[in-house]
């Protein structure tokens, strides 16, 4: 589904990533973990078009999108979550999935239909009760979850999550796992996640990926890597039990 | 039922518009229509501004160059014998002309931008003073008509009319969330789908042309033109100002702050003279202080919060 090759970015004299490949098949549920400043998040904004590479190519189902605007890869089926929420913060809840319905995709969608689909999303992600609330009065969980309704509006094939249990409590964790897993088998959508959570990644990723100083240091099941040496002294300090 | 509020809401517009364009008419009161004429002036420049700057969010200090391009384009074409109608409509495209070379000032955003614009009134008086041989120069222009201030009113009042209907229009489609969308987080609205700056280019140009057909109007009013007053700071600032006041980001916000602003600087300047400044100032700090979103966002939050409270109190009791 998603295929990058050999990307290269650097900011000035600092390279935020080198030479990073990777794939994220159709399904998977794929986990980007790596120590602060590692890349984690350059990568996710050179996929969905915020930053050029300055070498490499990234395919999304075989077409290559390297360098297309935000808005358009939005359109082909990538969306995205962002570790700071950036909601729009003095719309309504409702308004802020509307938008991303009506934007978000390549056919066009009636006003009335738009409000029927996202009262489905906010159904979806359990945020029903405030749809009329003002997105910038709601708390950091339900700006979350305000995050993947509005990411999972656009209809998406591919979902990244950027580090979307930031500031939960473990009851929410837990809450927020099993909504990605919903994801992925009501929905069958892909997700390729970036998470400094690793009780969340350990349980529901199919498959983790590191990135350390921008480049992958490793890659395998969640068990593989929580015993790889190169993980531990440069992310986990010790064995992930 | 729609329907119904349709017609209601509709009728409700149409009284006070049609009281205001046949008043003149039968009060015969020249200062009525100095005032009024004035009102509708700031209140469709205002209201113009409120689609770029209140919700698209785009701060925007040089509504006096489109202004004055406007006023401009609309006596040079009247002198060059278009007919009175082609002249006004020049008005508008001129300024939407300018709009067109602006447009890779959105390359800046939030107060880059607002200062980026803010000398433009100021290259366009250059250019007026420099080709003066067209334009008049320091010396100024006279409309080769006779001058009908009823005329100048009842157009004047169209265009507000025309601007705050834009507006409505605007805003309750999916643009109007889209623009309220990229005012919040344009990097986030360019991830859900939003072109940010084809968006934000529509805006500028309506706001232009409204702003350059309220330029013709001021233009036909006035009858006459001088560089120093028509790209004045003024014509810049009124604006905004009167967003603030009223409320910006609202429909009601710019007719409230204009209908504030016309008022006080007609009464105070017969009373303190130029010393009215000082009370806009102090008007300024205080609304901003004491109410952030305007006098109509202020009412709006305590409404909700009424209403909020309203059905809390209805659920307690059953």
């Amino acid at each position: 589904m998603l295929v990058c090759k050999d990307i290269t970015k650097s900011f000035g004299g600092l390279v935020a990533l080198r030479g990073v490949s990777l794939e994220v098949k159709k399904g998977e549920i794929v986990g980007l973990i790596g120590p602060n400043g590692s890349g984690k998040t350059t990568l996710f904004n050179v996929i969905c078009g915020i930053y050029r590479p300055d070498k490499g190519v990234v395919y999304f189902k075989g077409e290559d999108i390297t360098g297309r605007k935000p808005y358009e890869i939005c359109k082909l089926g990538i969306g995205r979550t962002f570790q700071l929420v950036k909601p729009f913060k003095t719309m309504t809840v409702l308004e802020n999935v509307m938008t991303a319905i009506l934007f978000g995709r390549s056919k066009f969608i009636t006003m009335t239909e738009a409000r029927k689909q996202a009262l489905k999303w906010l159904d979806f992600v359990g945020l029903s009760g405030m749809k009329d609330k003002v997105a910038g009065e709601l708390g950091i969980a339900s700006l979350r979850l305000l995050e993947i309704a509005r990411a999972l509006a656009t209809e998406p094939e591919l979902l990244l999550l950027d580090e979307v249990m930031a500031g939960l409590n473990p009851v929410e964790v837990s809450r927020v796992g099993d909504l990605i897993e919903r994801v992925r088998s009501d929905l069958g959508i892909t997700i390729f996640w970036v998470e400094h959570v690793m009780r969340a990644i350990m349980k529901h990723a199919d498959r983790v990926i590191v990135l350390d100083r921008g480049e992958k240091i490793a890659e395998g099941t969640p068990k593989e890597i929580a015993y790889d040496e190169k993980v531990i002294k440069a992310y986990l300090g010790e064995p992930y039990a | 039922m729609l329907r119904a509020e349709v017609y209601w809401k509709s009728l409700l517009l149409a009284i006070p518009i049609a009281s205001l364009a046949s008043a003149p008419f039968l009060l015969k009161s020249a200062y009525f229509v100095h005032f009024f004429s004035l009102l509708f002036l700031f209140l469709a420049l205002a209201s113009a501004w409120n689609i770029l700057g209140g919700y698209a969010g785009q701060v925007c200090l040089g509504t006096g160059a489109f202004f004055g391009i406007g006023a401009y384009s609309m006596m040079l074409s009247l002198k060059a014998n278009l007919p009175l109608y082609a002249s006004i409509i020049a008005g508008g495209i001129a300024a939407s002309c300018l709009a067109l070379l602006i447009i890779p000032l959105f390359r800046l955003r939030g107060i880059y931008f607002a200062i980026g614009t803010l000398f433009l009134p100021d290259i366009i008086r250059t250019f007026v003073l420099y080709f003066s041989d067209v334009t008049g120069g320091a010396m100024g222009i006279y409309l080769p008509l006779i001058r009908d201030p009823l005329f100048a009113y009842t157009f004047l009042l169209a265009v507000s009319v025309c601007t705050i209907l834009v507006t409505h229009f605007l805003v309750n489609s999916r643009y109007g969330l889209a623009m309220r969308a990229i005012r919040d987080d344009q990097d986030a609205g360019e991830m859900y789908g939003i072109n940010a700056t084809k968006l934000k280019t529509v805006c500028l140009l309506t706001y232009a042309f409204l702003c350059g057909l309220a330029g013709s109007g001021y233009a036909l009013y006035m009858g006459f033109l001088d560089p120093y007053t028509v790209f004045h700071l003024t014509w810049s600032i009124a604006p905004v100002f009167m967003c603030i006041i009223g409320g910006q980001g609202t429909i009601w916000g710019p007719i409230v702050g204009s209908i504030i602003y016309v008022v006080l600087s007609e009464q105070l300047t017969f009373i303190v003279g130029e010393l009215h400044l000082l009370v806009f100032g102090g008007i300024l700090i205080a609304v901003i202080l004491l109410a952030p979103y305007g006098i109509v966002g202020a009412l709006k939050r305590l409404s909700s919060n009424f209403v909020r409270e309203w059905k809390a109190c209805s659920y307690a009791k059953t």
